[in-house]
């Protein structure tokens, strides 16, 4: 499972002292200069968990897979292979949660992203930052961040191919190269999927009588077809610079299956993503470090059928932007940091309000290095201006280190999220927009410690925020919604994280979250109610054994009740999954891995959200294949 | 080190504390206050009339923050008289009684003489009907309310969806009771037995209960603990007999719920005889003694009277017109013999058990409900969007003659309505029906008739007659778009039209309705005759529309002739009366009897209030 992103130092710690790393599940390879992009380096006393795709591959079907164990994360599902999937981080909503490939932001401003258009093919590593990032990030961090680290061109010639095919008529599929490219180097990736998608689930159709047996029901309209690609080029350029460029494209047509009470037999969806990036870093010999960071990003949208109409639907959001960062330690004890960003953001849709605004962002930070670097303080703020709101996003935080591999780290800030276009200007079907909304604010704090040593690691932390101007969504004649600021809640959790490898052939994970929110600004039928679609207790254990020509692996993923509404009088009921596989990597030169997946090996029937049912047991046979000419 | 160290932190602290913290804290649902540890209704409270703590003396009730009299008194020197029964002002303010005889029907007499009536000191009242003495001597009703057989109760109840209330209203006067909690959004109402109120709450998917009528355990439309639980969207609730009927659109069901204690009989009215009162000479307090031996301990020790409806459920002392006290017993709690009191004292209220659920299919979406012999007739909305919306387009025959085995007869297809669509060429309309109701042998349906997409309306406002296997199509379209209630009211059928609402950029705030109306139509003819909501001409020129919101008639009930037309957008209930075949306004912005009873309070924070359900109280 994951690593543990506290022990990851900001640059300045290791810059002024020679630590000794604890080990991570991702070690950097030395070579390669951590992007400032990276939560571990951006927001060095945050808490990062950083999830290794590769030790994942042929377990996990997508990121929400990866990220479902996570602490202090909630995975929302609308059920099966290329199905909308969204990411709540500490009681925060999903779009309160900001989504970055390598470093670009994805989605629109305010907007939650839909993790089904994160392919895992393409993916190195995925960096979770939990706790509002704003400070760091700016605008739209209320829980945190994700960093999809894309795949890392190799300077020795690679090749890569993987295919599945399992339940729902699913396969999955992805190529790729990496090696030299006119000096530097290169990497291409292509993937695809295909899933047909139907599954059959238990629905009760008489669920206010009792001692009635449910009835099996098709899932249908469920099917999704994916493929894009990714194109990474890096060199090093004269004068000490390093560039690294990006294209990503994504597409992805699938059916919109509604609710099991209220089937969408029609609907539809057809998306198309891309994405470009720049990324421009030089060292400078008086020490100090620029990195500069352009980028454009595409997204087309097209809904149709269902609720939508038989017109399509379509929008097309564009961003373009650019930051600069540059950091520097003074005086042995300073890491400055300083950030401007710039950019622009714009939505084309069909009622033709077609919103634009610009974006721009400046951000200081100093971590005065402490005890030889063994206590960091870090302090920054950061003002941004989103069209015509302006958010202020301070933040402080410090870690200690202790001797015998402990650790201490403690963070305090603000952090707020603009409202999406979509919530400001823009109908669609049932929901109106509302011009009038202000942005959401986050305050908050979190703690944690941690003991790492060679075999492994332990981290206990707990936080605590406080949100108020919470959008949510009121009733509006006759028959609509409407978005309004009026919401306050707290959210309060205990986050325990765990790694073990007592043997090069067993490893061992758990995670555990307890989640406690309310509303704080109400009236008595939702005062102090918990929030909805926030499960108290989450409880992940993972463990892997055996040599790598047989491993075996079995995972628990346990979630309570949840409600599903404000005045807690309607409930999703407790789910655990079981998943279990074994992967032999046959052949090593080519190495030739075969992995067997079985999902939902109990075949628990539970839905997610407001009655999307999610999928039965399911088995998955990978095939995945990778020669590296640098290999024996 | 120390200075950095400090530095940072007075940074940190002093951008966050610049930030400020979130405001917290529970507030009073909309339309009330804070007042001591709870919330009040300042505008309808007679014991917070105006303000907090601001009490309205007996026979007096509170209306828009002040007191008055209550319907039937009359205000003589200042004070609330029942000029039929007072002693002092019998039968004008300026005739008083002989120190020995008492006044009955407006006459001073030597004692009562009605078989009616009950001597309640120098008054003969029917406690029966008499607000002043509601069950007994010096019960009065202390909200506007009716006394029907010995207990206070309104004649009235307006679900407020938004803010999760109920309020009570007095029909004559116009009046409102104080908002009462209820649920979370009520969105049906329905009466069970005699004393309970049935609400079916869309938000916690809830079927709640509250007393229709006031007792001393606690105000009409207390709500008891007791509930039952209801698919999603409970739309409509229909009571007949001990059963009851509750379409759920969004489960797509008709839930059939059975009362466990239907047969009990209602409660019994208060032993008169037993609270006959004592009069204090003022300034003097003396313990009176009631059969049984109980004594009633008198009020405050400073000798003054508690305040009328004091929320103690024991005896109080009420203050007398003419400054005297006299005490008033106890009274039994009025809950059902069958009823239960829960861990927390308060009344379960009646237990309902479901004792069946008939599926539709999904995206049927039953919206209503209508029972004719031993029939149910639901329609069937259909779904979002056009393949989910031919799901429904029907009316479906459910046979309850054994209604805990409930099974489906017969359907209706609509598909074959002439739906007279505007503009054929802009694509299809779909029936869309919602509301139903049975008169005699028929059966009417009003159909939206919406673009199946959009919801648009692409076609008039329809009423479909269903009579025996034929079906006759009333347009309604000249004055009528998007019906969405129907009611008999004599020989005709009332209907109410939501209209077409607009939306206009930027803000997409409601800016316009098309063709709301409330309308009466004649079956026998297909004539009818509409009623238009219309805001006074300078409404909205200097305030932007705050004084007078756009009117979105939605769900009536129909009461002594009248019909209370409830308010989707700013919680107002309009007053119309049949007149000469067409409707005419009573109590609204150009009624005769006065403005638009303002059922539900405006939420501060959306301006909305809906008016979900009325019902006239049996």
């Amino acid at each position: 499972m994951g690593g543990w992103g506290a022990m990851g130092w900001g640059l300045f710690s290791l810059a002024a002292h020679a630590v000794e790393l604890p080990p991570v599940d991702v070690p950097l390879p030395t070579d390669e200069p951590q992007s400032t992009s990276s939560p571990s380096r951006r927001d060095s006393s945050g808490a990062t968990t950083i999830i290794d795709a590769a030790t994942h591959q042929g377990e996990a079907k997508d990121v929400a897979a990866l990220l479902a164990p996570t602490p202090g994360a909630v995975v929302t599902d609308s059920g099966g292979v290329g199905q909308n999937k969204s990411l709540s981080l500490r009681g925060a909503s999903a779009n309160g949660v900001l989504v970055l490939l390598d470093g670009v932001p994805l989605g629109g401003p305010g907007c939650s992203f839909d993790l089904a258009r994160l392919p895992t093919p393409i993916i190195d590593k995925l960096e979770v930052l939990r706790g509002a990032a704003g400070a760091r990030y700016g605008p739209g961090g209320l829980g945190g961040v994700v960093n999809v680290v894309t795949r890392r061109p190799t300077s020795s010639a690679r090749l890569f191919a993987d295919v599945s095919q399992g339940s729902f008529s699913t396969t999955l599929a992805s190529a790729g190269a990496s090696g030299a490219l006119l000096g530097g180097e290169g990497l291409v990736v292509l993937h695809g999927a295909r899933s047909v998608g139907d599954f059959t689930y238990q629905r009760d159709l008489q669920p206010e009588l009792d001692g009635n047996a449910p009835t099996t029901q098709t899932r249908q309209n469920n099917q999704a077809l994916v493929g894009g690609g990714l194109l990474k080029y890096r060199a090093a350029l004269p004068r000490g610079w390093t560039l690294d460029a990006l294209a990503e494209g994504h597409g992805l047509s699938r059916g919109l299956a509604g609710t099991s009470l209220n089937p969408t037999p029609d609907a539809h969806e057809q998306t198309e993503r891309a994405t470009g990036a720049l990324r421009a870093t030089k060292h400078f010999e008086a020490g100090g470090e620029l990195q500069a960071l352009a980028w454009g990003r595409g997204d087309w949208s097209t809904l149709q059928g269902g609720p939508f109409g038989p017109a399509p639907f379509a929008q097309t959001q564009t961003g373009a932007g650019a930051e600069v960062v540059f950091t520097r330690l003074f005086a042995e004890r300073h890491g400055l940091t300083a950030l401007l960003s710039g950019g622009s953001e714009a939505l084309v849709e069909p009622t033709g309000k077609n919103p634009a605004w610009g974006r721009f962002g400046a951000m200081v930070a100093d971590e005065v290095l402490l005890f030889d670097g063994d206590f960091a303080v870090n302090a920054s703020v950061r003002v941004d201006q989103s069209g015509h709101f302006t958010t202020l996003s301070p933040k402080a935080g410090a870690v200690l280190r202790l001797p015998k591999g402990f650790e201490l780290r403690a963070n305090g800030g603000q952090a707020a999220r603009a409202p999406s276009f979509q919530e400001l200007y823009v109908m669609q079907g049932h929901l109106l927009p509302n011009p009038e909304l202000q942005p959401e604010r986050a305050l908050y704090v979190d703690g944690a410690a941690a003991l790492a040593r060679e075999q492994g690691f332990v981290s206990v932390g707990g936080f605590y925020s406080l949100y108020e101007n919470l959008i949510s969504y009121e009733y509006y004649p006759p028959q609509l919604s409407r978005p309004y600021n009026f919401m306050a809640a707290s959210v309060a959790g205990l986050e325990v994280d765990g790694h073990l490898e007592p043997r090069p052939w067993l490893s061992v994970s758990a995670g555990y979250t307890l989640l406690f929110t309310q509303n704080l600004k109400d009236d008595e039928r939702y005062w102090l109610k918990s929030l909805p679609y926030r499960p108290r207790h989450k409880v992940s254990a993972a463990v892997s054994a055996g040599p790598r020509w047989l491993r075996a692996r079995g995972e628990v993923l346990f979630q309570s009740e949840q409600f599903v509404n404000r005045t807690q009088t309607v409930a999703l009921p407790q789910r655990t999954f079981v998943n279990v596989g074994a992967s032999s990597t046959v052949l090593q030169h080519p190495a030739l891995t075969v992995s067997l997946e079985v999902k939902n090996l109990l075949d628990v029937q539970s839905a997610d959200l407001d009655g999307y049912p999610l999928p039965p047991r399911s088995v998955f046979l990978t095939l995945a294949v990778a020669w590296d000419a640098a290999s024996p | 080190m120390n200075t950095r160290l400090a530095g940072l932190a007075a940074v940190a602290a002093a951008l966050l504390l610049t930030t400020g913290c979130p405001s917290t804290g529970v507030v009073c649902r909309t339309g009330t206050d804070r007042c001591g540890n709870g919330c009040a209704d300042y505008q309808a409270d007679v014991r917070n009339c105006g303000a907090c703590g601001k009490a309205c003396v007996q026979g007096q009730v509170c209306s828009a923050g002040a007191c008055l009299c209550q319907a039937g008194t009359t205000s003589c020197d200042g004070q609330c008289s029942v000029l039929q029964t007072d002693a002092r002002h019998c039968g004008s303010c300026t005739t008083s009684c002989g120190a020995s005889e008492v006044c009955e029907q407006g006459t001073c007499k030597a004692s009562c003489q009605l078989g009616t009536s009950t001597q309640c000191g120098s008054s003969c009242v029917d406690v029966q009907r008499d607000v002043q003495n509601c069950g007994g001597c010096g019960a009065a009703c202390t909200a506007p309310q009716s006394c029907k057989h010995g207990q206070c109760g309104y004649d009235l109840v307006a679900a407020c969806f938004s803010t999760g209330q109920v309020a009570g209203l007095q029909a004559g006067t116009g009046l409102r009771g104080p908002l009462m909690p209820m649920g979370s959004g009520p969105a049906a109402l329905a009466a069970f037995g005699n004393h309970t109120l049935l609400s079916a709450d869309g938000i916690d998917r809830r079927l709640n209960q509250a007393t229709l009528f006031a007792s001393a355990g606690g105000a009409a439309l207390s709500q008891l603990a007791g509930f039952n639980h209801v698919g999603a969207v409970a739309n409509q609730v229909l009571v007949d007999g001990e059963f009851v009927y509750v379409v759920n659109a969004e489960s797509s069901t008709l839930q059939v719920l059975q009362g466990l204690d239907a047969g009990c009989p209602a409660p019994a009215p208060v032993d008169a005889g037993c609270v006959d009162p004592v009069r204090v000479a003022d300034g003097g307090l003396v313990q009176p003694t009631f059969p049984g031996g109980a004594c009633v301990t008198p009020g405050p020790s400073d000798g003054g009277c508690f305040p009328v409806g004091e929320p103690d459920a024991g005896a109080s002392l009420l203050m007398l017109a003419d400054g005297g006290c006299f005490t008033r017993p106890t009274l039994p709690p009025v809950v059902s013999p069958c009823s239960e009191l829960s861990d927390a004292g308060v009344a379960a209220g009646v237990q309902l058990l479901t004792v069946a659920e008939l599926n539709f299919g999904t995206n049927t979406y039953p919206q209503s409900l209508a029972k004719a012999g031993h029939t149910l007739w639901v329609p069937l909305y259909g779904g979002f969007g056009a393949t989910a919306a031919a799901a429904g387009q029907k009316v479906v025959k459910v046979d309850v003659t054994n209604p805990a085995s409930p099974v489906v007869s017969g359907t209706i297809d609509l598909g074959q309505v002439d739906l007279k669509v505007f503009n054929p060429d802009a694509g299809p309309s779909s029936p869309r029906p919602y509301a139903i109701t049975a008169s005699g042998d028929d059966v009417y349906v009003a159909l939206n008739n919406l673009d199946p997409d959009t919801y648009e309306p692409k076609g008039p406002g329809l009423v479909l007659k269903v009579s025996g296997s034929s079906l006759v199509t009333y347009d309604l379209g000249d004055v009528c778009l998007n019906p969405v209630w129907v009611q008999p009211m004599g020989a005709r059928l009332a209907v109410s039209c939501g209209g077409r609402a607009v939306y206009s950029p930027p803000t997409y705030a409601l800016t316009a309705v098309d063709k709301a109306a409330v309308v009466l139509l004649d079956p026998a003819t297909g004539a009818h005759s509409g009623w238009s909501p219309r805001c006074p001409a300078d409404a909205g020129l200097s305030d932007g529309g705050t004084s007078c919101p756009l009117i979105l008639p939605s769900r009536f009930t129909s009461q002594g002739g009248s019909l209370y037309v409830g308010d989707q957008n700013a919680g107002r209930v309009f007053v119309l009366e049949a007149v000469d075949g067409g409707l005419v306004e009573r109590r609204g912005y150009f009624g005769s009897a006065g403005g638009p009873v303002q059922a539900c309070s405006v939420s501060s924070v959306t301006g909305i209030s809906n008016v979900s359900d009325l019902l006239a109280v049996p």
